[in-house]
């Protein structure tokens, strides 16, 4: 029986500026699953990266409750070194946060923190370098200012890995790079959730990378929780994506057009690979009748 | 967390002093300035200091702010304004002087000082088994904020003291010497009223130049006053483009700080705990980037005002002109008139 890493019940946050105050989540329920990939899309200002900071304390709950991996995140107290350690968060951009002089002392700036031996500190850097494709041999002695920007990004991400969190949090971890850089880095976000067994969670407003990577999506608009499920059912809700500002992938999107012109695409097609033998099946049918 | 910084104490909105160009604002200034200063030479003379207060009363009215809001921003400085007076009463002795009052001498006994020494000690007794004493109660009261302020005060009169009976402990109890007399003369009376009204009114006028302009504004009109110095060839221009871009980047900035030291700290940098070695590192780990990141700010800013056709040392011109108003000529106008009228009164 696996139980949730992560639990969210009727969480409220409210931002307070002087005098005014601002709900950023009203009444979020959520839960997510050991070792999933999850995805919370919505557009910009809809509270997505205000909750995932309450996944590691950075900011709490103005009311609810949320318990991340058997930690509770209450208003007040609870233990937030463990939480931090558990849960990794990769926010924006987070090539500009590195300062070590190589790339070695910067990746051990979160594991020295945990009270490690010094060879276990190695360990582990060496280790998060590995899994983001930047041999050590080759790396840990480089600056990481003159690396290139998604490399830069990767030793962003290594220095989050070397903490050896359970739970991944990923803002928006692909804006700005090419799209090589992207494929890049998708296939050591899986590699990570699949063989170090990490709950990944994504933030993100590019609906194919979601659709590639996630498996569970959670929507939010204007801090309400909208919809959630497989990506699968999501995409399909086109009108629904419309009226919370997203649209669909661009395949979903043109597999909507065709089947709106008439073709019977069938509603659980979803991959290229599917959609490519979905419409090569029509094709064999079209010339069947053709020749007949 | 940041977000509650104000940035200059400008309260938008849209009554006389807030239509006011903000180089008449600053111009008026200056001449209130001007004024305190030749006021200032005719001893008794009451009117310019009622013309100044009537005018601060009228300026704070037709700003539209709360008196409540400028109140809380003068009461601080109101009270050291009145400590720092107050020796004025008593040691202005130069020019003709006529005693008004004359308070003491009092006689003091060594006896009387070293009593109020010892009640003095009792008291600190009291404090300092405040805060060792293991009651819950008298805990929670050594934790108040004034009472943690207190301590290093308390050392220090506490030494001075012990330093004081170590140089007079072979002086006889009985020995008596005079504290006073202290006199206050008219003059004293006069530049007590006088610098207190010069400080409060002076402060106000600029409390509410600050209030009902944006700092943008400011800047704007301190540069067109300032631009006769270009004849100097003083880069004025230059200076205040400087000051617009950093008073533009603040916000961007504070923005920067907030994001790395949330990511920092999701790294396990921790500003609160820790070694002092841990400390340093953890705040070292947030300002290598952010004065990186500062560097290629200004640097693609730089690209960016080039690739728009800036040149050091040329003069720029404005995209909305500001001219001055009827309200602006008709305000300077009657303020100079009944300034200087108030000498002749």
């Amino acid at each position: 029986m696996t139980y949730p890493i992560i639990s969210v019940k009727n969480l409220y946050h409210t931002y307070q500026s002087g005098p005014l105050q601002k709900a950023a989540l009203v009444d979020i329920t959520m839960e997510i699953e050991r070792g999933s990939c999850s995805a919370i899309i919505g557009v910009t200002g809809s509270g997505k990266s205000t909750l995932v900071q309450h996944f590691n304390g950075l900011l709490r709950p103005t009311s609810g409750a949320l318990v991340v991996d058997g930690v509770n995140v209450k208003a007040k107290g609870g233990d937030l070194k463990t939480l931090r350690q558990r849960v990794g968060i990769l926010f924006q951009f987070p090539e500009s946060q590195l300062f070590g002089h190589t790339v070695y002392a910067d990746v051990a700036f979160g594991p020295r923190r945990l009270n490690l031996s010094k060879s276990e500190v190695r360990t582990l850097v060496l280790h998060a370098l590995d899994a983001v494709g930047l041999p050590p041999r080759q790396f840990a002695q480089r600056s990481p200012f003159e690396l290139s920007g998604g490399q830069r990004r990767r030793v962003a991400l290594a220095g989050i890995l070397a903490m050896s969190p359970k739970i991944l949090i990923l803002d928006e971890p692909t804006t700005g790079l090419d799209a090589d850089g992207r494929a890049e880095f998708y296939q050591y976000i899986l590699h990570v959730q699949q063989k170090d067994a990490v709950t990944v969670i994504l933030v993100s407003h590019d609906m194919s990378e979601v659709a590639l990577l996630a498996d569970q999506l959670f929507v939010l608009h204007n801090g309400h929780l909208v919809a959630q499920g497989s990506p699968r059912a999501i995409f399909t809700q086109d009108t629904m994506l419309h009226e919370w500002g997203l649209i669909e992938p661009p395949l979903s999107e043109l597999l909507l057009l065709l089947r709106k012109q008439g073709l019977a695409i069938p509603e659980r097609v979803f991959t290229l690979d599917e959609a490519l033998s979905v419409l090569q099946e029509l094709r064999t049918i079209q010339h069947e009748r053709n020749n007949v | 967390m940041f977000k509650n910084i104000s940035l200059g104490i400008y309260y938008p909105g849209n009554s006389l002093l807030h239509r006011l160009q903000a180089r008449t604002k600053l111009l008026l200034l200056a001449w209130f300035t001007v004024y305190i200063v030749i006021a200032n030479n005719f001893i008794w003379h009451f009117a310019p200091y009622i013309v100044l207060i009537i005018f601060s009363f009228i300026g704070i009215v037709s700003s539209g702010i709360s008196l409540p809001h400028v109140w809380r921003r003068m009461r601080l400085l109101l009270l050291l304004m009145l400590l720092g007076a107050i020796p004025t009463l008593f040691f202005t002795t130069e020019g003709t002087v006529r005693p008004v009052y004359t308070l003491g001498p009092f006689p003091v006994s060594f006896a009387q000082l070293r009593w109020a020494i010892v009640i003095y000690g009792m008291l600190l007794t009291i404090y300092i088994a405040l805060l060792f004493l293991p009651i819950p109660a008298l805990k929670n009261i050594s934790h108040h904020l004034w009472l943690n302020r207190m301590k290093i005060p308390l050392i220090v009169i506490t030494l001075a003291i012990i330093v004081l009976l170590w140089l007079t402990h072979n002086i006889s109890p009985t020995t008596t010497f005079l504290v006073g007399p202290f006199v206050i003369t008219d003059l004293g009376v006069w530049s007590f009223l006088s610098i207190s009204t010069v400080f409060i009114v002076l402060y106000i006028f600029s409390l509410l130049l600050m209030m009902t302009t944006s700092p943008i504004a400011l800047v704007e009109g301190l540069t067109m006053l300032l631009t006769p110095l270009r004849l100097l060839k003083l880069p004025v221009d230059d200076f205040a483009l400087m000051t617009l871009i950093a008073l533009r980047f603040i916000p961007t900035l504070i923005d920067e700080v907030e994001q790395l030291l949330k990511a920092q700290t999701a790294r396990g940098a921790d500003y609160a705990h820790g070694t002092i070695r841990e400390r340093s590192q953890s705040l070292l780990a947030l300002l290598i980037p952010l004065l990186h990141g500062v560097l290629r700010r200004a640097s693609d800013l730089a690209t960016a005002l080039e690739s728009r056709g800036y040149e050091v040392g040329s003069q720029q011109t404005r995209l909305h002109e500001k001219r001055l108003g009827a309200l602006d000529y008709s305000v300077v106008a009657a303020v100079t008139i009944i300034t200087i009228g108030s000498f002749f009164v």
